[in-house]
């Protein structure tokens, strides 16, 4: 950002050496181009001068003629009108204007008519505008003052004049009156130059002028496509007898560039045939460069690109990081499946040798037991059970946890399934004294998996056992309801109390009381069993109070399919 | 006559004491450590029962049970394994197992009451 900061300030730089560059230059030409016309100017003035000098009595046809040949549409464009004024005092008057009537012009009339001393009427003058004729031939230029500023001053010095701004005859009838300068060089009789004001207006006979518009000469010294350069401007005030300023041309985008910030400008005097003109020209600074020597442009870009190059750097960065976190992680977390699957598993099988073991003893298998040495052993058993269990879950959660249980929904009877289940454990139970009974039910369908669901009716079951006294009654009840089927496993037992039911479902909870050191359990917690409830679409609830025996609720959606065939009869495809 | 029984069991301490309990009970054990040792003794012995654990290296026990369902014998079998052995335990009752324990939550006693079930169905 430094960088293009640096490299902008210096482009910035750069742009106002550039653009004072051109300012110089544009001046420079400015005033070569208006130098070079005036003097061309001035030449076909002189020329005229000797012509109508040499001629004597010139008539309309030689002016054309002359200015036919200077080819002046071409090579001056924007030049109103080339012309000669005869110098005509009042006793001439009429003897002027019979000569003008006789050599082809039958309707001149030196206007204004009246009387004055003198007269400076346009006599011969080629056009730019033809249609202006009327008003220019004849016409008095010593009646407007400023031209007769100029003419008097011409007369006088001997050289080329330039008016003050004037407005030309054939606009007078326009709206807006467009500013123009008329140039005036004297013709005097005789030879040789004259030497003095004396002399001069003693021998004065006429002029040559050629008059323009302002705007038609810069537009045709510069183009109008230069001049309409949006970052460029140019003014040319003129400087009058009084002192005055009087703008006499302003090109289309000066007004708005003069006031506009970081704009170059400048103003310098240009001499025209005596008059002087000031030139201001202003450069926009940006103009003088392409888009890409912009130093907004510069900095913008580079601290765009700063940015980008930096947020692509910082996300890269960013990336890395995530992805080093996440395989980090991701190792991480397989590393603790492993290790959880791995521990659980050699965990398992000694945990499961000791039962077996333990169990062989309580069983009678090594002979006879104290009953000290039974109760010992129970405790051992037990702890053990509950080794067992924790592993169980542990493997559980590890399998969850990667992902690999998968349930297998299929379509089964439920009904069958909790009838299987009841009879596995009617051993178990006779053997406790409790009179374990399931109510008869018509089969229904789940659409679950088997495997889970069975696991969950046995948890249900083997906990009832477990927790009801001898001689106490497990009843299973089964029934549909809408699309839910309810299995309630009901015990007289020891009982769950209130504020021990959330706990209950928890991992790894087991809740003390007298019966739960008892031996049996299928090896999954009540956690476990509600999870697989709940991954089935149901769930498992209870109702307890200490002492008073349990229920528990276990809920299944049904999610069976209508058989698209009903018993032989087909109900559409 | 006592009626033998082939119990299949990678873990020694489990194997040895599956084999004490059933010898106990009267029963005449033959003990092997996986699959393809079963189905070597099989070849020679005649069996009443096989005790059969899933997870066991070098054949294991789903694919003994193929084998051993491909020779079409009848000897009923008792699986026991985990649950988070990925087992299709519709596939092993297909295969032809009698039944399917889960093996760490067996005592003796309801290891014996299973084979005992178990032979005696298989009479009738």
């Amino acid at each position: 950002m430094l960088l293009s900061y640096l490299v902008a300030m210096n482009q910035h730089r750069n742009n106002q050496q550039r653009a004072e560059a051109s300012l110089t230059s544009g001046i420079a030409y400015l005033e070569q181009t208006l130098f070079r016309r005036m003097s061309s100017y001035a030449e076909i003035l002189r020329s005229g001068a000797s012509l109508a000098r040499i001629s004597g009595a010139m008539d309309r046809k030689q002016w054309h003629d002359f200015i036919q040949d200077l080819d002046v549409q071409n090579r001056y464009p924007g030049t109103r009108a080339f012309a000669y004024a005869a110098y005509v005092p009042e006793a001439q008057l009429s003897k002027h204007e019979q000569e003008i009537r006789s050599s082809g012009d039958e309707d001149y009339n030196v206007t204004p008519i009246g009387s004055r001393e003198l007269y400076v009427p346009v006599t011969f003058a080629e056009l730019a505008e033809p249609s202006e004729s009327d008003q220019t031939f004849g016409f008095d230029l010593y009646t407007d003052p400023e031209r007769r500023a100029a003419l008097i001053a011409a007369r006088d010095s001997g050289e080329i004049v330039a008016t003050d701004p004037i407005v030309l005859q054939g606009d007078l009838d326009k709206a807006d009156k467009p500013a123009a300068v008329t140039i005036y060089y004297p013709v005097f009789s005789g030879e040789n130059k004259p030497e003095n004001e004396a002399e001069r207006r003693a021998r004065i006979r006429g002029f040559t002028f050629a008059a323009l518009r302002v705007s038609d000469l810069i537009v045709g010294l510069f183009g109008q496509e230069a001049l309409n350069n949006p970052a460029a401007g140019l003014q040319l005030q003129a400087i009058t007898a009084d002192n005055e300023r009087k703008e006499i041309y302003s090109s289309p985008s000066f007004n708005r560039l003069k006031t506009q910030e970081g704009v170059h400008i400048r103003t310098v005097p240009l001499t025209v045939h005596s008059k002087t003109w000031e030139a201001t020209v202003v450069i926009a600074s940006s103009a003088s460069s392409s888009f890409a020597q912009n130093p907004w442009v510069l900095f913008f870009g580079g601290f765009v690109i700063s940015i980008l190059v930096a947020a692509l750097l910082f996300m890269l960065m960013i990336n890395r990081l995530i992805r080093t976190m996440a395989s980090e992680e991701i190792k991480v977390q397989q590393a603790k499946e492993e290790l959880l699957s791995l521990a659980s598993h050699q965990l398992r099988t000694p945990a499961s040798g000791v039962k077996q073991y333990l169990g062989m003893v309580l069983q009678g298998y090594s002979g006879r037991i104290s009953k000290q040495q039974k109760e010992i052993l129970d405790k051992a058993y037990s702890a053990n059970e509950r080794q067992l269990e924790i592993i169980d879950q542990l493997l559980y959660v590890a399998q969850a946890d990667a992902g690999q249980i998968r349930l297998e929904k299929k379509s089964h009877n439920f009904t069958k399934l909790v009838e299987e289940v009841v009879a596995g454990y009617e051993d178990e139970a006779a053997s406790k004294k409790i009179n374990l009974s399931f109510r008869r039910a018509k089969p229904l369908e789940i659409k679950a998996d088997p495997r889970f669901v069975r696991m969950i009716v046995e948890n249900l079951i083997s906990n009832a056992i477990k927790y009801s006294y001898p001689g106490g009654s497990v009843n299973v009840v089964l029934e549909k309801q809408g699309n839910r089927i309810f299995l309630r496993v009901k015990d007289k037992g020891v009982g769950i109390a209130k504020v021990q039911h959330d706990r209950l479902f928890q991992k790894f909870s087991r809740i003390d009381n007298e019966l739960s050191r008892e031996a049996g359990g299928s090896g999954l917690g009540l956690f476990l069993a509600q999870e697989l409830a709940v991954a089935h679409g149901g769930s498992i609830k209870v109702s307890s109070e200490a002492g008073a025996g349990a229920v528990f609720a276990l809920q299944l959606p049904v999610f069976t399919k209508k058989p698209i065939y009903n018993k032989g009869k087909r109900r559409g495809v | 006559m006592k009626k033998s029984i082939l119990v299949i069991e990678d873990d020694l301490a489990l194997n040895d004491a599956f084999s004490t309990v059933l010898k106990k009970e009267g029963f005449t054990v033959f003990s092997v450590f996986n699959g393809q040792e079963a189905l070597e003794l099989l070849r020679y012995d005649k069996v009443d029962l096989i005790l059969l654990d899933i997870i066991m290296p070098v054949m294991d026990g789903t694919e003994f049970l193929r084998r051993f369902k491909a020779k079409s014998q009848t000897i009923p079998i008792i699986v026991f394994s985990n649950l988070d052995s990925q087992n299709n335990v519709a596939e092993i009752y297909a295969l032809g197992a009698s039944h399917y324990m889960l093996k760490a939550w067996a005592s003796p006693k309801e290891l014996v009451k299973i084979v005992k079930r178990t032979l005696n169905s298989q009479n009738n």
